[in-house]
C-alpha cells in the first residue's frame, strides 16, 4: 500500500477541486435539455382534464420537498459530528424518496389507465424519465449511507469526513437530489397550469 | 538528418526518475484485467475505443460491400453469406429487399455512431485531451471507463440484432416512424427495432458520460500556463464536439423514448390515421414530423460531432508536418465556434420536402448557407498553412491533405443541397449520398487515419509500416472519388437512393455499368482498408520501435511524456507551458516545444498573450 501511495503521490497535484461541480452542472444541463422536447409537447396539449392528473402526485410532491429539507440539515450535522441525527436524517430522506417513487408509479398507472386522449400520455413519459433519474439519486444516497453505520464515535465521524472526496460526495448527492426535486416541482406546476 | 539528430539530442535531456522502469511505468503491479480491460487510464480507454471502432468499421464496411454487390450485380448469389446470416439469407437466392434494407440501416448506424463518433471522438478525446492539456488523467477516470463500457454494451446489443430470428432494424439510420413505430409494418420493425433503440440509448449514455468528462477536463485540468489560447486546435475541436454532444444527444434520447412508448405502451406521439392490412389502427393525434424534428435536432449536429474532431486532428498534423505555424489560429477557433453554433440552427434543411412552410424553409436555407463561411475559412487556412511549408509527406500528412481535398469536394455540393429550390429536385437521390459520404464519411475517415498514423508512436511506442500506409492512402483516395463522384451524375439524373434493384426501371438501366464500376471499386477500397487493419496490428508487435521522445519534432505536450507513458503520463512534475503549440520555424529554429520558456529577447506570438 505504501508503495502504491508513493507511486501515485504525484497524481494528487492535479488541480481538480472544482471538477465535481462542473460535472454536475453539465449533467443538469443535459437533463434539462432532455426534458425540453417533452415540455414543449406538453405545452402543445390544449387543456388537460382534471381527471387525468392523479392525486398521488400531490402526495409525492410533498414527500419530495420534505426529503430535500431533511438533506438540507446534513451539512451542519456533519460539521458537528452528530452521527445519530445524520443517520436518522439520511434514512428518513431515503424512505421518503422510496415513498415518492411509489406514489409516482401509482400516478403513472392512473394516467396509463385513463381513457383521455393519447396526447396527455406525455405525462407518463415525463414521470418515467424523472423517476429513473431519481432512482439514480437514491442509489447514490444508499451508497453514502451504508458506510455511516460502521462509524461508532464522534471521533470516527470527524476522521471519516476529513477526506475531501467524502464531503464532496455528500454535497454532490444533495445537489442532485435538490435539482431533481426542483425539476419535478416545475414539471408538476406546468401540468397543473395546463389543467386550469 | 539534421532534424533526427536534433530530436535524439532532445531525448537525452529528459531524465527519468528512479522509481520508474524506464518506460514511464510505475513499479506497482496491475493484473491484465485492471490494466487492459477495466482500465481507468485514458490511454488504454482510447485504445479500447479505437479497436472497437475498427471492428465496427470492418462490419459496417462489409455491409456496404454486400449491398454494393446487389446494386452492381443484381440477382447474384453468395452461398458463403448463408453461414453468417442463415436467418436472413439463403445462399441460392439473390439478396432480398428486407435484408438489403437491414444492411443499409446497420451500415449507416454503425458508421455514423459506432465508428465516426465512438471510434473517432472516443479514441482521440481520450488519448489527446489529458496529454495535450497537461493532465494526469480525465477529471473522472471512473466515468471515463463507464463511458467505454456503455459503448461496448451498445455494440453487443446492436451486434445481437444480426442474429435474431426476425430481421435487424431496416427503417434506415433515421428510423422514421410510422415504419419504425409499428411492429406490423415489416419484420425489421419488430425485435430488431427494439434492439436498435436500446443500443442507441446505451450509446447516448456513453457519449454523454464521455462528453461531460472531456469538457470538465479541458476547462478544469489544464496545466500551469496552458491558457485557452495556447491549447492546440485538437483540444478546441474536441471541446466543441463534446459540447455539441451534451446539448444534442439528450434530444435524440427523448425522441427515442417517445418512439418506445408508441411501440409498446399504446401512445401515439408519432402516429395518426394509420391503415395496415385492412385495419385502421386506434392511434390518432400524433405526427411523424415531430420525430423528424427531434431526430434532426441531433442528426445535424451529429454531422459536426463527426467532422470537428477530424478537423482538429488534421490541423495539428498539417502544422507539424509543414513545419509552419497553423495559419489563423484564432480564425480557426472562431470558425469551430461558428460551425458549432450554426449546427443547431439548420436541422430543418433535412426536411424541405416534409411539407414545411416555404418561408420557414428559406430561413433554414440562409442559415445553412452561412456555414459555408466558417468552413471556407478553415479550408483557406489549411491551404495557407501548406503554402511554402517544408512539407513532410508522412502517411498522416497525406491523409490530412486528402481530408482537405474531399472536404472541399463534398462541401461544395452542400451548397446545392442547402438550397431548398435545388434540394427539392435532388432530394433522396444519389446526389445526396455522394455529398454526405464525401463530406462526413470519407473526410472524417481521412481525419481519423491521419490521427492514427500520427499518434500511433505515442499509443504503442512503434511506427506503422509506411509502404502499406502509402498503398492504403492512394487506393482509398482514388477509390473514394471513383465511388462517389459518379453518384453525383446518377443523382442529377434522378436515380433514387434506397432502391435495391433498378432492373424494373428502363430509364435507370444506362447506369448499370457505372453501378458495376462503383461496386468493384468499393471492394478494392475495402481491401485496402483491411490492409490498414493488418498494418495496425502487425505494427503493434512488429513495427519499428520508437527511439526518441519526439519523433515528429512537434511542440505539444504529449511528446514530452516517456515513449510508453504509464498511468499518470509524466513521471515527474507535470510540465509547465510557456507558449502556444505552433512555434514552428520561429527565430531560426525548426520547432520550439510548448514547455520551453521564452528567451530574453523573444516576443510571444501575438494572440497567445491573451490570458
Amino acid at each position: 500500500m505504501q508503495l502504491f501511495n508513493k507511486a501515485y503521490k504525484h497524481l494528487d497535484k492535479q488541480p481538480n477541486k472544482r471538477s465535481a461541480g462542473v460535472h454536475l452542472s453539465l449533467v443538469y444541463i443535459s437533463i434539462i435539455i432532455f426534458f425540453i422536447p417533452l415540455v414543449i409537447k406538453l405545452l402543445q396539449v390544449k387543456k388537460i382534464p382534471g381527471s387525468v392528473i392523479p392525486p398521488e402526485f400531490n402526495f409525492g410532491t410533498i414527500l419530495l420537498v420534505a426529503s430535500s429539507l431533511l438533506l438540507l440539515q446534513c451539512k451542519s450535522l456533519i460539521e458537528n459530528d452528530k452521527i445519530k441525527k445524520l443517520r436518522l436524517s439520511l434514512v428518513s430522506a431515503f424512505v421518503l424518496g422510496l415513498l415518492f417513487i411509489f406514489f409516482q408509479f401509482e400516478g403513472w398507472q392512473h394516467v396509463y389507465r385513463s381513457s383521455a386522449a393519447s396526447e396527455f400520455k406525455i405525462i407518463m413519459v415525463m414521470v418515467s424519465v424523472h423517476a429513473i433519474h431519481f432512482a439514480g439519486a437514491m442509489f447514490m444516497l444508499l451508497m453514502l449511507l451504508v458506510p455511516l453505520f460502521k462509524l461508532k464515535s464522534r471521533a470516527e465521524v470527524y476522521i471519516y469526513f476529513l477526506k475531501d472526496s467524502r464531503t464532496s460526495a455528500f454535497r454532490s448527492n444533495r445537489s442532485y437530489w435538490d435539482f431533481l426535486g426542483i425539476l419535478w416541482v416545475v414539471l408538476y406546476s406546468i401540468i397543473i397550469l395546463k389543467s386550469m | 538528418m539534421a532534424n533526427e539528430h536534433q530530436y535524439k539530442q532532445e531525448e537525452t535531456t529528459h531524465d527519468l526518475p528512479a522509481h520508474t522502469n524506464g518506460n514511464g511505468h510505475h513499479d506497482h503491479k496491475q493484473s491484465f484485467i485492471t490494466k487492459y480491460i477495466f482500465s481507468q487510464d485514458h490511454k488504454i480507454i482510447a485504445r479500447q475505443f479505437l479497436i472497437t471502432g475498427m471492428a465496427w468499421a470492418i462490419i459496417g464496411g462489409l455491409f456496404s460491400v454486400l449491398f454494393r454487390l446487389q446494386l452492381g450485380y443484381p440477382g447474384g448469389t453468395y452461398p458463403w453469406l448463408e453461414t453468417i446470416f442463415g436467418n436472413h439469407y439463403k445462399g441460392n437466392e439473390p439478396i432480398q429487399g428486407e435484408f438489403y434494407y437491414s444492411l443499409l440501416t446497420l451500415h449507416g448506424t454503425i458508421m455514423i455512431f459506432f465508428v465516426l463518433t465512438g471510434g473517432l471522438s472516443g479514441t482521440f478525446a481520450n488519448l489527446l485531451i489529458p496529454l495535450q492539456v497537461g493532465a494526469r488523467d480525465m477529471a473522472s477516470p471512473m466515468l471515463n471507463m463507464l463511458s467505454y463500457w456503455f459503448f461496448f454494451a451498445a455494440s453487443i446489443v446492436m451486434l445481437s440484432s444480426l442474429f435474431i430470428h426476425t430481421y435487424p432494424a431496416s427503417g434506415g439510420w433515421t428510423a422514421y416512424p410510422p415504419l419504425s413505430a409499428l411492429g406490423q409494418a415489416n419484420e425489421g420493425s419488430q425485435l430488431g427495432m427494439d434492439l436498435w433503440i436500446i443500443s442507441l440509448a446505451l450509446f447516448i449514455v456513453s457519449s454523454l458520460l464521455g462528453g461531460i468528462n472531456y469538457i470538465t477536463t479541458i476547462l478544469n485540468m489544464r496545466t500551469k500556463g496552458m491558457t485557452m489560447t495556447r491549447v492546440p486546435l485538437t483540444i478546441w475541436a474536441l471541446l466543441f464536439t463534446a459540447i455539441l454532444g451534451v446539448l444534442s444527444f439528450p434530444v435524440l434520447f427523448a425522441g427515442m423514448l417517445l418512439l418506445m412508448f408508441d411501440r409498446h405502451l399504446g401512445t401515439s406521439f408519432y402516429l395518426s390515421d394509420i391503415w395496415v392490412s385492412g385495419n385502421i389502427l386506434p392511434q390518432e393525434g400524433g405526427s411523424p414530423i415531430l420525430f423528424e424534428h427531434l431526430f434532426w435536432f441531433l442528426g445535424h449536429p451529429e454531422v459536426y460531432i463527426v467532422i470537428l474532431p477530424a478537423m482538429g486532428l488534421v490541423s495539428e498534423v498539417m502544422s507539424v508536418n509543414s513545419r509552419k505555424p497553423i495559419f489563423g489560429y484564432l480564425a480557426m477557433v472562431g470558425s469551430l465556434f461558428a460551425i458549432a453554433i450554426l449546427s443547431f440552427l439548420v436541422w430543418a434543411h433535412h426536411m424541405f420536402v416534409s411539407g414545411m412552410n416555404p418561408f420557414l424553409g428559406s430561413v433554414f436555407v440562409v442559415l445553412t448557407l452561412l456555414i459555408a463561411v466558417p468552413s471556407a475559412i478553415k479550408v483557406f487556412n489549411w491551404i495557407t498553412t501548406l503554402w511554402r511549408g517544408n512539407l513532410r509527406f508522412t502517411p498522416g500528412m497525406l491523409f490530412s491533405i486528402g481530408f482537405v481535398s474531399v472536404f472541399i469536394s463534398g462541401g461544395l455540393t452542400g451548397i446545392f443541397l442547402g438550397n431548398s429550390t435545388i434540394d427539392i429536385h435532388i432530394h433522396d437521390t444519389y446526389f445526396v449520398i455522394a455529398h454526405f459520404h464525401l463530406v462526413m464519411g470519407v473526410a472524417a475517415m481521412f481525419g481519423m487515419f491521419a490521427g492514427v498514423y500520427h499518434w500511433f508512436p505515442k499509443m504503442f511506442g512503434r511506427y506503422m509500416n509506411n509502404t502499406m500506409a502509402y498503398i492504403h492512402f492512394w487506393v482509398t483516395l482514388v477509390g473514394g472519388y471513383l465511388i462517389f463522384w459518379p453518384m453525383h451524375y446518377m443523382g442529377l439524373a434522378g436515380v433514387p437512393r434506397r432502391y435495391y434493384d433498378f432492373n424494373l426501371w428502363q430509364s435507370f438501366n444506362e447506369f448499370n455499368d457505372l453501378n458495376k464500376l462503383i461496386s468493384v471499386v468499393s471492394i478494392i477500397v475495402f481491401a485496402a482498408n483491411l490492409l490498414f487493419v493488418f498494418n495496425f496490428f502487425y505494427s503493434i508487435y512488429k513495427g519499428r520501435k520508437v527511439t526518441t521522445l519526439n519523433p515528429w519534432g512537434a511542440n505539444t505536450l504529449e511528446w514530452t511524456t516517456p515513449i510508453n507513458p504509464g498511468h499518470g503520463n509524466w513521471t515527474g512534475e507535470i510540465p509547465e507551458v510557456h507558449r502556444w503549440a505552433y512555434d514552428y520555424g520561429k527565430e531560426g529554429r525548426e520547432f520550439i516545444p510548448q514547455t520551453e520558456p521564452p528567451g530574453k529577447e523573444e516576443k510571444e506570438t501575438q494572440h497567445a498573450t491573451v490570458q
